[in-house]
């Protein structure tokens, strides 16, 4: 059996990455979560609804509930939120 | 730490939003090209947040658009705490007094300091740089270090090289002391070599002129060693310029009595402190009583310049005098302690041989009612010889 090594290809090494490029996941708001103390949600559309037990953001693909208690946000600009208090849950609705 | 003094030399303001639009309110803020922060409910369900003070105005067409009141609720920051005082006609002239003194004493130099003495003190250097014009007070317009420095150097002979820097309102002075350097004598003028202490020569190293003695014979101090004259056989007589290395076995002695009684000054506990203000060069007084009440008392005396930087000092210090009560107390040393003392200074005397290799030591212990004596007699190996001009 002949042993082929596999020879590189421009062409389907472009094939491969507009495979990975998915606009689902590009437009996606990204959330990080710091301890129980911090949530950052980046890319964010509008503030759906502000409490000291919850918050509801609205981004492009979905919203995102954070509950939790004595909620403050930190900072509110350029899309970006910063939810601080103690974190209970984020759920993605 | 650093966004809060920011926010303090900007000025932030807590407003307060109310009314049903509250988020509506935030998402229209959140498209504009400012920022606001800790963002918070507050008691009557409305909404607290942090601005800066020059933003404030630019929240209206939100207010507009989403239908709610703000009002501001604190101010906060440097402009805000300085507002309050504008009435305060006293300490509006206080400050501008003080400012204006701290700007005018910048033209002038308040400290002097100077670095690099070894045996010369510090307060010599001073001394002889304010008799050359250089001192706490003198105005820096029109000061020519280079001349200062020049005659500085002129009128002085322990210095070799000065250096002044002029940094804010304080004189940086640099020294450099001059080293003991050997008389030299020009070699084309004739000398001859004699001997400089008593000893036995060991060995005579004539690289010019004529030896007239020879290993084994005894000298004197001031005994001719190596002559410069020479008379060749036709009679004529030149004169040289010597130059021999003369080694000879030598004796160093030294003597040191130290009595069994001592004075100790211990101090009792109490101290004293006296303060006085320098201001201007002007000494003032903090204090009324000037009278010491100890009968025996070491004094230190200590100046703490005010500065706001390193180099920008104030005209204005604080001296500070301590007067330490002590009792002067009379101890007995046993005649162990006293020996090791005496031996001690016997060895501080060798240490001072510089160029000098001691052979060897007799030392002579006596013990008196009162005091040791210790004597030592270094048998040593040096140069004896030193040049000096036929006359």
């Amino acid at each position: 059996m002949k042993n082929k090594m596999k020879s590189y290809s421009p062409l389907r090494a472009f094939i491969k990455g507009t495979d990975e490029y998915d606009t689902s996941i590009k437009e996606a708001s990204s959330v990080e979560i710091i301890g129980n103390k911090r949530v950052v949600i980046e890319q964010v559309s509008g503030l759906l609804a502000y409490e000291t037990e919850r918050v509801r953001i609205s981004t492009k693909v979905y919203t995102i509930a954070v509950s939790g208690s004595k909620l403050t946000l930190n900072s509110y600009s350029d899309g970006i939120i910063v939810i601080d208090g103690k974190i209970k849950g984020v759920c993605l609705e | 730490m650093l966004k809060s003094i920011q926010r303090f030399l900007i000025g932030t303001l807590t407003v307060s939003v109310r009314g049903s639009g509250s988020e509506r309110f935030l998402n229209t803020v959140n498209k504009e090209k400012f920022k606001i922060w800790d963002v918070r409910k507050d008691d009557s369900d409305g909404l607290k947040f942090e601005i800066y003070r020059h933003n404030f105005k630019r929240l209206r067409p939100a207010v507009l658009k989403s239908h709610v009141n703000i009002h501001i609720v604190k101010r906060y920051g440097l402009f805000h705490s300085l507002r309050n005082y504008r009435h305060r006609y006293g300490i509006i002239a206080g400050m501008l007094i003080i400012s204006a003194g701290v700007y005018a004493s910048s033209f002038f130099i308040w400290d002097v300091r100077v670095s690099g003495c070894e045996t010369v003190s510090v307060q010599e250097i001073l001394t002889l740089l304010s008799e050359n014009g250089f001192y706490a007070g003198k105005a820096k317009r029109g000061l020519d270090v280079k001349e200062i420095e020049n005659s500085f150097l002129k009128n002085n002979d322990k210095i070799s090289w000065i250096s002044i820097n002029i940094k804010g309102t304080t004189g940086y002075v640099e020294v450099r002391e001059k080293g003991e350097t050997p008389e030299l004598i020009d070699s084309k003028q004739p000398c001859s070599i004699y001997a400089a202490r008593d000893g036995v020569i060991a060995s005579v190293d004539a690289y010019m002129g004529y030896s007239l003695v020879g290993p084994g014979d005894t000298v004197t101090a001031g005994d001719l060693v190596v002559t410069g004259n020479y008379t060749d056989k036709y009679g004529q007589e030149y004169k040289l310029h010597s130059y021999a290395k003369v080694m000879a076995y030598t004796t160093h002695s030294s003597e040191v009595t130290v009595p069994f009684e001592t004075t100790e000054h211990v101090h009792t506990g109490r101290v004293k402190n006296k303060y006085s203000l320098k201001l201007f060069g002007l000494n003032i007084p903090l204090y009324f009583n000037s009278k010491i009440i100890y009968n025996n008392y070491d004094v230190t005396k200590s100046q703490k310049q005010l500065r706001i930087t390193d180099s920008l000092a104030l005209p204005l210090s604080i001296n500070k005098t301590t007067y330490t009560e002590v009792d002067i107390c009379k101890t007995m040393k046993s005649e162990q302690t006293a020996l090791q003392d005496a031996y001690e200074q016997l060895r501080d005397f060798e240490y001072d041989l510089v160029g000098i290799m001691v052979l060897g030591r007799e030392y002579e212990e006596t013990v008196n009612e009162d005091s040791v004596t210790v004597k030592v007699i270094l048998n040593c190996y040096e140069d004896i010889g030193i040049t000096k001009i036929i006359e």
